[in-house]
């Protein structure tokens, strides 16, 4: 394609795509059940369904935080005409915090980590599994929530052309 | 060693306000040596009395602040295990590192 998209179409598209993560991220984790928090004992009787829905949370919320930090946030920064590419990420997530579009860079940076250290598996550790994946539980509902301010601010600009 | 002293000094307070005053971190790997390029920065953190959800969540903390007080970059965190038994890796470690 040799046409620059637009930032509303961009943006039409990545909410789309975060929405379909929420949805699967959602599916995944009602057909969990599982009683929080989890400890290394639990963890160890997962059954292989368990396990499948597990590997599918981990999925979905490492394509949602990319979905939105690499795609959401710097379309959000360019509607307001913030944007610098060559900016640091952190740097781009203080600028975010500070316009009132995330509720905390640090806490995003945060999820991050939580995200990369939830991946590894330790075989012999179960407690520390089983520990990383209640913080996974425990941030989901947060992230969502970080998504759906974000995208409301999306959707003032796509509905009125401006943020304000 | 490649680190600045300002970068050594925040490493060692940010270890300090999430691990405590007793935690040691060691340095190792490409930028323990002053001959060898490569940007990762390797850290081994010992410290006694975080575990299960207090230690899964220092973790998280150590690595998110250094990276927001030192800039975006590769920060590989080795932790010493405090009630199970050491891995070859923690030995190497040890051999080719430096405390800081």
């Amino acid at each position: 394609m040799t046409l620059r998209e637009e930032p509303r179409s961009r943006l039409v598209d990545v909410l789309r795509e975060c929405r379909l993560h929420i949805r699967r991220i959602d599916h995944a984790r009602e057909a969990l059940q599982l009683q929080l928090p989890i400890s290394g004992a639990d963890w160890q009787r997962l059954d292989d369904d368990a396990v499948g829905h597990i590997d599918q949370l981990l999925f979905r919320f490492g394509k949602l935080q990319d979905a939105m930090g690499r795609r959401l946030f710097p379309l959000m920064l360019k509607v307001l005409a913030e944007l610098d590419e060559a900016e640091p990420f952190i740097d781009k997530l203080n600028r975010l915090e500070k316009l009132g579009l995330i509720p905390s860079a640090r806490q995003w940076v945060e999820w991050r980590e939580l995200r990369n250290q939830a991946t590894h598996e330790y075989p012999d550790a179960p407690e520390q599994n089983a520990e990383n994946l209640n913080l996974i539980l425990e941030a989901l509902p947060r992230l969502e929530s970080v998504f759906e301010l974000v995208a409301t601010h999306a959707l003032r600009y796509l509905e009125s052309g401006s943020l304000t | 060693m490649r680190l600045s002293r300002a970068e050594i000094q925040v490493i060692k307070s940010t270890a300090a306000e999430v691990f405590g005053d007793q935690a040691r971190v060691l340095l190792f790997g490409s930028r323990a040596d002053d001959d060898r390029g490569g940007g990762d920065i390797d850290l081994m953190v010992e410290q006694h009395g975080l575990a299960g959800r207090a230690l899964a969540l220092a973790k998280i903390r150590f690595l998110a602040s250094l990276k927001m007080r030192l800039g975006d970059q590769r920060i590989d965190l080795l932790m010493v295990p405090d009630n199970a038994q050491p891995q070859p890796i923690h030995q190497i470690a040890r051999q080719s590192g430096v405390w800081l």
